[in-house]
């Protein structure tokens, strides 16, 4: 698929950008501060119906406007489709939205338009996603399940939900309240948390040979290893992956029953998918302790164009491949690795890339947009000798 | 200077203390008000006052009914007595009602349990109904809180607390939408799920 038109309305500092795109490679240039990340953000918001880059859609809205609005025309394998985000600010008290989305005009669900537009996001900040915290790592698995998996999506909500609860009632009691109630929420938890760990696994077991046949594309030569690793047991200790949701399910209920002591003397849980890990190793040892930074960032390029092949194996289409600003982050050699790898995907391909100033070498046969004071033109911008 | 007078702000204020009344709304019903005939303004007074000394809720089950007496649903003859539904509030009693095909009691919990908003089981009706279900011969709890996670867990806590009285404690098998809430269910939807029910 990708995404043929773009319209960005009271979106950040975007009063009403318009874009027509193609397949392929388009470089959009232009000095910082103009909008190219939050024309990404916004592509990434009709996706994930959620910013990978802001806590709350809310931070998103134009300063002082009343109503933000986004839509995309997809051109997918099954024809075009519209989609639609509109968020109104609430009346009153700190900024709120009401969101509505559309599907070709028709009003629908946030659940029924993942799916529609596939993306796969590359930000500079993803470039720590070895060595960095686990959420992150977290964070790229369920960008990724979400866009293939709506139960997925709906999961999250319901276990974030639950488990905001259970820790509430765990300070509650803490606190004096009754000393049992969390446990009520232990149901909830578990039905979600175990969706949630069943797909996770499902995916890592999928992601991790397509990951290392991409190293080695990058140009290294050791084994990269993906494994999922489920905080089931306790604090801190992460298992090996269930092999389906009712292993997931049982070990979960076990883990937050022997977990109850150590909840309620930290009044918060301990247990659940949201510390799991997912263990990166090269040849075998941890890569955040034991790989070069040089190497760090090779399994990260891996990493991201493995997750655009899984999109394609798993949906039979291309998903838009965002690049923010990511090549002047990369030595020459990965950033012609990078570039050559994604030239071999195909035309179909739709990659979106961001770049300040000059910016690096890209290949003939890209399209060029300049970005400047909001507006979007043809051209690199710089200085160009006529041929 | 104020642009508006302040009887006028203040009775905003008070429009705006109900549900899904923001301040902008509150407004424009207070300016509604102006210029109201005396019997106008007099029948919104009385009804207030009627509302605040008449209507209360049901020492049985919890439901509306007139100030210290039983509700339309408790007083009613014919009702199956060993059959309680347990609701979140009483627009969920409406909407069953609505639907023509319960004929067992309720019990009004006056909300869901939810410690971020600072609720917990002591906020709900649940010392009545534990002595419901122990002194007056109730031989199933249907618990029909939300299918979202508020309801669930309130499900899940309530199961708990009576499963030393022996009740058979049962759950809308299916038909009630995950999150929806069970007032904005259409009739037919309500009466499927309560006729098929699972264990808790
Ligand atoms: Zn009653």
């Amino acid at each position: 698929m990708h995404l043929a038109q773009l319209r960005l309305f009271a979106f950040r500092g975007h009063q009403d950008l318009r874009l027509e795109l193609g397949p392929g490679l388009t470089v959009i240039h232009g000095p910082n501060g103009q909008g190219k990340t939050t024309l990404l953000e916004g592509i990434a918001v009709l996706a994930l119906t959620q910013s990978p880059l802001a806590g709350s859609l809310a931070d998103c809205l134009a300063w002082g406007a009343p109503a933000m609005r986004l839509s995309a025309a997809v051109a997918g394998r099954r024809g075009p489709v519209a989609v639609d985000l509109r968020c109104d600010r609430t009346e009153a008290g700190p900024v709120r939205l009401r969101r509505r989305y559309r599907v070709d005009g028709h009003p629908t669900a946030a659940r029924a338009v993942l799916g529609r537009l596939r993306v796969v996001c590359f930000w500079p900040d993803d470039l720590g996603l070895v060595k960095g915290p686990a959420g992150g790592r977290r964070r790229l698995l369920d960008v990724a399940i979400s866009q293939s998996d709506p139960g997925y999506a709906e999961a999250g909500v319901r276990y974030r939900r639950a488990l905001e609860q259970r820790n509430a009632a765990l300070r509650q009691a803490r606190d004096g309240g009754p000393p049992l109630a969390y446990q009520a929420w232990d149901g909830a938890l578990l039905d979600s948390g175990a969706s949630l760990i069943a797909a996770r696994a499902d995916f890592v077991a999928a992601l991790a040979p397509l990951a290392q046949a991409a190293l080695r594309e990058v140009g290294e030569t050791g084994a990269l290893g993906l494994a999922y690793r489920p905080a089931l047991a306790g604090a801190d200790a992460r298992a090996a992956p269930p092999a389906d949701r009712a292993e997931a399910r049982e070990r979960l209920a076990d883990g937050l029953l022997r977990g109850g002591p150590a909840d309620r003397a930290r009044a918060q849980t301990l247990v659940g998918p949201h510390r799991d890990e997912v263990e990166m190793t090269l040849d075998g040892r941890p890569a955040r302790a034991f790989a070069s930074q040089g190497q760090q960032r090779s399994i990260v390029l891996a990493v991201k164009v493995a997750e655009v092949r899984h999109h394609r194996e798993a949906s039979g289409e291309e998903p838009v491949l965002l690049l923010d600003d990511v090549l002047s982050e990369l030595d020459p050699e990965r950033q012609g690795a990078l570039l050559r790898i994604l030239a071999g995907e195909g035309p179909a391909l739709q990659t979106l890339l961001t770049v300040a100033g000059e910016g690096p070498h890209v290949p003939s046969g890209a399209r060029h947009l300049r970005m400047d004071g909001g507006r979007v033109r043809p051209g690199t911008g710089a200085a160009q000798a006529p041929p | 200077m104020p642009l508006l007078p302040e009887p006028l702000d203040r009775l905003a204020a008070e429009f705006a203390r109900l549900p899904g009344v923001g301040p902008k709304t509150a407004q424009r019903f207070a300016l509604q008000v102006v210029g109201w005939s005396v019997d106008a303004s007099r029948g919104l007074e009385r009804a207030l006052a009627d509302v605040r000394d008449g209507v209360g809720r049901c020492p049985t089950c919890g439901f509306i009914a007139p100030t210290g007496e039983l509700c339309a649903v408790c007083r009613q003859s014919g009702r199956d007595t060993g059959l309680v539904c347990v609701v979140a509030g009483p627009t969920d009693v409406l909407a069953i009602e609505r639907s023509g095909g319960y004929r067992g009691l309720y019990h009004v919990l006056g909300g869901t349990l939810s410690p971020i908003d600072g609720v917990g089981p002591e906020a709900l009706n649940l010392d009545r109904l534990e002595a419901r279900v122990r002194e007056s011969g109730v031989r199933e709890v249907i618990v029909a809180t939300d299918a979202d996670v508020e309801g669930e867990a309130t499900a899940a806590y309530l199961a708990e607390r009576l499963q030393p009285t022996g009740v058979s404690l049962t759950r809308p098998a299916h038909g009630l939408p995950v999150g929806g809430e069970l007032a904005y269910a259409d009739e037919r939807t309500v009466a499927q799920a309560l006729t098929g029910r699972l264990p808790v």
